[in-house]
């Protein structure tokens, strides 16, 4: 059966400088075309600067949410994100697909951060890597229950906090 | 260098008048995974769904692919996010959960052709407008789900008086 609609998203992470990211998140849709542009500082994980477009839209208006961007400068990565995002960015005054591209960009940083970890960890037989995902249960106790592995009574955690 | 990059693609069927089937694909430095998801018209209703782990990080993370069965029964409505994010994410994995508000997003924008489309089949005007209302209809959930779909914006103001 032909497609009747489709839609890509590409989040790209790129280092500027040692304490900085820059964050591409482009929306290519049959009726959007957008693209959202962040800076993070490391390590503290503050939006710098945002910028972005609106290339093509299916209500002319909807450009207008180019302009939503700049309240994402301040910004930090981190717990809580969703709620600020959405409040600053989503809902009657705001754009959905804006919010979204900026919450996206966001999360990417911090999956840069965790496909690092996750690449020294290739290194690791499996009970290295089983001890190595309780350490960072440990160290990042908002992990406990966040998903079916980090379940605090799966196998993989199940007696060993 | 690239840091890191994730892409999700979205591809929607339409096979009948009240049936949309979704195929969703996200593939990242860390993760890769796909979901097939049938919605139902009018309700905008999940009734079947399925998904595949291709690239993870735990062996335990396959075992979020049976949690996926808590979306069927969900609409796209308001609160969809936050059960999602629950039922899927938090209870199974939070990038199955990430694709299939990407899928359901995507069938949201689809909808702008299905309304061009079944207006067309009804033999009635399909310009810009007549499209804007017919999908207000379809999805009364976008109202005030964004700038121009707010009860007091002007495209409210110029599509209903």
């Amino acid at each position: 059966m032909v497609l009747c609609h489709t839609r890509t998203k590409t989040a790209s992470v790129l280092p500027i400088a040692d304490d900085k990211l820059r964050v591409l998140n482009r929306i290519e849709d049959t009726f959007f075309s957008a693209c959202v542009e962040i800076e993070v500082t490391l390590p503290d994980l503050e939006v710098i600067s945002a910028k972005g477009k609106f290339e093509r839209c299916f209500t002319d208006e909807c450009k207008a949410a180019e302009s939503l961007l700049q309240k994402a400068v301040g910004l930090r990565v981190g717990s809580g994100l969703t709620k600020l995002v959405d409040s600053l960015l989503a809902g009657a005054q705001g754009c959905p697909i804006v919010a979204t591209l900026v919450f996206e960009a966001c999360d990417a940083v911090i999956l840069s951060l965790t496909a690092e970890q996750m690449a020294m960890a290739d290194a690791l037989d499996e009970q290295q890597r089983q001890d190595g995902f309780l350490q960072m249960v440990q160290m990042n106790p908002r992990l406990l229950n966040s998903c079916i592995a980090f379940d605090e009574n799966g196998p993989l955690l199940k007696g060993k906090l | 260098m690239l840091k890191f990059t994730r892409t999700k693609h979205v591809g929607i069927e339409r096979p009948a008048k009240d049936k949309i089937i979704a195929h969703g694909f996200l593939d990242d430095y860390i993760y890769s995974m796909e979901l097939d998801v049938e919605f139902s018209l009018p309700h905008y209703e999940i009734t079947k769904i399925d998904g595949r782990m291709k690239r993870y990080t735990t062996p335990e993370c396959p075992r979020a692919n049976e949690i996926l069965q808590n979306a069927v029964g969900m609409r796209i409505e308001p609160g969809l996010a936050e059960k999602v994010k629950k039922q899927i994410g938090r209870a199974g994995c939070r990038h199955y959960a990430t694709l299939l508000l990407e899928c359901c997003y995507a069938v949201i924008s689809a909808s702008i052709g299905f309304a061009r489309a079944d207006l067309e089949a009804e033999g009635l005007p399909a310009d810009d407008d007549a499209v804007r209302r017919r999908l207000l209809v379809m999805l009364p959930s976008i109202r005030n789900r964004c700038m121009m779909y707010a009860e007091e914006g002007p495209l409210a103001n110029r599509l209903f008086g």
